[in-house]
């Protein structure tokens, strides 16, 4: 008997198997950036690094999805925590080679309001709600399948964005899921760790090790946070750990996540785990349509943000484009 | 892997492609396609305390498909329209739209064809689709984004030289029924407004797509009672309109008519500054050339000032706001363009029209309903019983109004 899902499977399995056949690796990437838009500059609209969406590799990369979130502390001297519903006064646009993604510029019939760019909950057309038992902890990334070689393993970088308060260290959990590219058959590779401070650090690679018999044609990856340990809630917030990830064996070996630039207090190399969430999370994701956008080696676009109402605080917002390398 | 398997696969793998490809190479077919649905309204009297539930049959008219050309129904949506609080923390007099819609029965029928259940189903309890926004981490915040989207079921394909025309109500100014601070009004002062967004997503162009926006403001109107205005026609050649000449727009149970300081201002229902005309629409173009192929539309409306005030103070400190879209109708049509009537009846819904992501429950036909010119169909509703007691159920003497639709779209051959 077969079920709704088998057609999907063999879909996948099939489309993973043209990849060996065809000699082209797909892997992920994320580039993303974090902007602080004092108050002081409120209404302007504030340009992001030009350097940070932008293939520096040798492949294309095909961006599919844009995600939005607030980061979790503001931009003060003593940084103090931000409403999430903050976005709903942020405006986003895109600018590639005099052309602009979404709109030039929103104009209306109001006095005041002309000149004002779309607002990031307009770019929102996907539908990445769970319940509120995951939707605060967990983000997951349905991206494009990869393969997943025998002996292969990961490297998981985690960091959280501020110390914890003493005895307030958060276990950190990241799964891979995917599908045998022989058995069909599931596979979960999940690995943890308790963050104390700030700091870089790794999972242990031995989580992730693929010591089965098969290549594993990995579609999901999931990332959720815990409650702090003295608490009696356990429900954690993906806006307080960032991840990057890196195959090693097969694939790339490059890492998945590119940026921030523009905010200097956030290591290079590591993504608010809010913004993985293209398939479930918290952010605002917009997929684009048709093909996405393709970037050929050196390719890549600038990002604008602007405060439409003044929240009184130096505000940060998170921004980030997810997609794939193509690598022939 | 067996022929069988392969053949299988392979056509998989070509109806995917053929997705990804731009939808106008799939559906440039000569027909043109529209959303389109129908709705209805009703409401649900209180007038004393019974044990015993009620049916209501809405009225069928409303759901009759008055046009030249079928309508394709994809999904069914239902909310409770115009109750500022959508679930309340404490035990009150006034129940809202969540309990209601988990006390609600409701039957749909198309005449001459099915039932789609024998008995009566709770609205609650049939497969909801996924619509939602994330969940809000205070509960007395009425929504994470304050967005509503609806994606096309089929591309709408327009020409460089059309239009579309879209107008928000104004937000209907209302008086509390209780609180902590006797009867507040709302929104507070009558010069307060609603910042709102208006987006269609296009494809095409150098980044493959775009968006047309139009930033807005909705206004409160303070009329003691709320009609249908006059602009409302009833006689639209291709679509025929209810209208129950005198009949209120519903106020939700308890809520009643506001009226400010003099001058008390009454605002059009269908106001100029809460609109994206068509004029506004065709500025708007990403594309230097050739027609545009729009696949959604959305809504943001900031009402994080709104949440704040329905929080704040003695008000409702533990109650959870809805979101506005619930209590504001909306109409929309194209200009210039093959077919021009409005889209579904004037004056549905935010959150029925744009239910790809939404507050109101929306549940999707596994198997599509078309109805041909002249159908319609039938919806009937089980009330519940007013009241366990004086104070725990729906209160006595007051109406709650309940609203469904139909939505999908329509095939006209060009």
């Amino acid at each position: 008997m077969t079920s709704q899902y088998d057609d999907n499977r063999q879909y996948r399995i099939q489309l993973a198997m043209q990849n060996p056949s065809k000699g082209i690796i797909e892997e992920p990437r994320l580039y993303f950036d974090t902007i602080t838009l004092p108050t002081a500059r409120f209404g302007e609209i504030i340009a992001g690094h030009q350097e940070v969406f932008r293939n520096g590799e040798r492949f294309p990369v095909r961006i599919t999805h844009m995600a939005f979130a607030m980061a979790r502390l503001d931009g003060d001297a003593q940084p103090a925590t931000q409403a999430e519903t903050l976005i709903q006064r942020f405006g986003a646009r895109l600018r590639f080679h005099d052309q602009f993604y979404m709109n030039n510029l929103a104009t209306g019939q109001v006095p005041g309001v002309d000149g004002q760019i779309t607002p990031i909950p307009v770019w929102g057309n996907k539908v990445v709600a769970t319940a509120p038992a995951t939707s605060f902890s967990t983000s997951t990334w349905g991206h494009q399948p990869w393969v997943y070689s025998s002996r292969d393993t990961l490297t998981v970088e985690l960091r959280l964005d501020a110390d914890p308060a003493e005895g307030a260290e958060v276990t950190v959990n990241v799964t891979f899921s995917g599908i045998g590219m022989q058995s069909a058959r599931p596979y979960i590779f999940t690995g943890n760790l308790t963050l104390d401070s700030a700091g870089k650090t790794t999972i242990p690679p031995r989580f992730f090790a693929n010591d089965g018999a098969e290549p594993v044609l990995i579609t999901d990856t999931s990332i959720n946070i815990g409650g702090p340990l003295n608490s009696i809630d356990a429900t954690g917030d993906t806006r307080q750990v960032l991840v990057n990830v890196r195959q090693v064996g097969n694939g790339t070996g490059a890492n998945w996540v590119q940026g921030p630039l523009n905010d200097p207090t956030v290591p290079v190399g590591v993504a608010p785990a809010v913004l993985w969430g293209a398939r479930s999370g918290r952010a605002v994701i917009h997929e684009f349509p048709g093909q996405g956008l393709i970037w050929e080696k050196g390719e890549g676009l600038e990002l604008d943000m602007q405060m439409l109402v003044d929240t009184g605080v130096d505000s940060r917002v998170h921004a980030a484009m997810l997609g794939y390398i193509m690598v022939q | 892997m067996d022929d069988q398997n392969l053949k299988t696969i392979e056509r998989l793998i070509e109806a995917l492609k053929a997705d990804a490809k731009d939808a106008q190479s799939v559906y440039d077919d000569g027909i043109y396609y529209l959303p389109r649905g129908l709705w209805v309204h009703g409401w649900l009297d209180f007038p004393g305390l019974t044990f015993a539930r009620r049916s209501l049959q809405l009225d069928r008219e409303q759901l009759r498909n008055g046009t030249r050309y079928p309508i394709q129904i994809n999904r069914v949506a239902i909310s409770i329209p115009g109750n500022p609080i959508a679930r309340e923390g404490q035990d009150g007099l006034i129940r809202n739209s969540t309990s209601m819609l988990n006390d609600l029965d409701i039957r749909v029928s198309v005449p001459f064809r099915q039932h789609y259940s024998r008995q009566s189903v709770v609205a609650a309890g049939i497969a909801p689709k996924p619509t939602s926004t994330p969940p809000t981490r205070a509960f007395g915040e009425s929504s994470l984004w304050g967005q509503n989207v609806l994606l096309f079921d089929r591309p709408l394909i327009i020409g460089r030289q059309s239009g579309i025309d879209w107008d928000i109500s104004s937000f209907p100014a209302m008086r509390s029924p209780s609180g902590g601070d006797g009867a507040w009004d709302l929104p507070p002062n009558e010069d307060d407004t609603l910042d709102a967004t208006m987006s269609y997503f296009e494809r095409g162009g150098l980044m493959q797509g775009s968006a047309r926006t139009h930033r807005t403001q909705i206004r409160a109107d303070a009329s003691a009672q709320r009609r249908r205005d006059a602009s409302t026609p009833n006689n639209l050649p291709l679509q025929r309109q209810i209208v129950q000449a005198g009949e209120p727009l519903p106020f939700p149970g308890g809520w009643g008519a506001v009226s400010y300081e003099t001058p008390a201002r009454t605002i059009a229902y269908w106001d100029p500054q809460s609109s994206f005309p068509a004029n506004a629409f065709k500025t708007k173009s990403p594309v230097q050339g050739g027609g545009a192929q729009l696949y959604g539309m959305a809504t943001a409306i900031d009402q994080i000032g709104l949440d704040d005030y329905i929080t704040g103070a003695a008000r409702f400190p533990t109650a959870k706001p809805a979101p506005v879209s619930g209590m504001l109708g909306t109409r929309v049509r194209c200009r210039g363009a093959v077919e021009s009537s409005w889209w579904w009846r004037p004056g549905i819904p935010l959150n029925l029209m744009l239910d790809t992501v939404t507050d109101a429950a929306v549940y999707e036909l596994d198997v599509p309903l078309t109805l041909m010119p002249g159908d319609s169909v039938d919806v009937s509703i089980d009330a519940p019983a007013s009241a366990f007691s004086a104070v725990d159920g729906y209160e006595p003497g007051l109406r709650y109004p309940i609203a469904v639709a139909f939505n999908g779209f329509t095939a006209i051959e060009g």
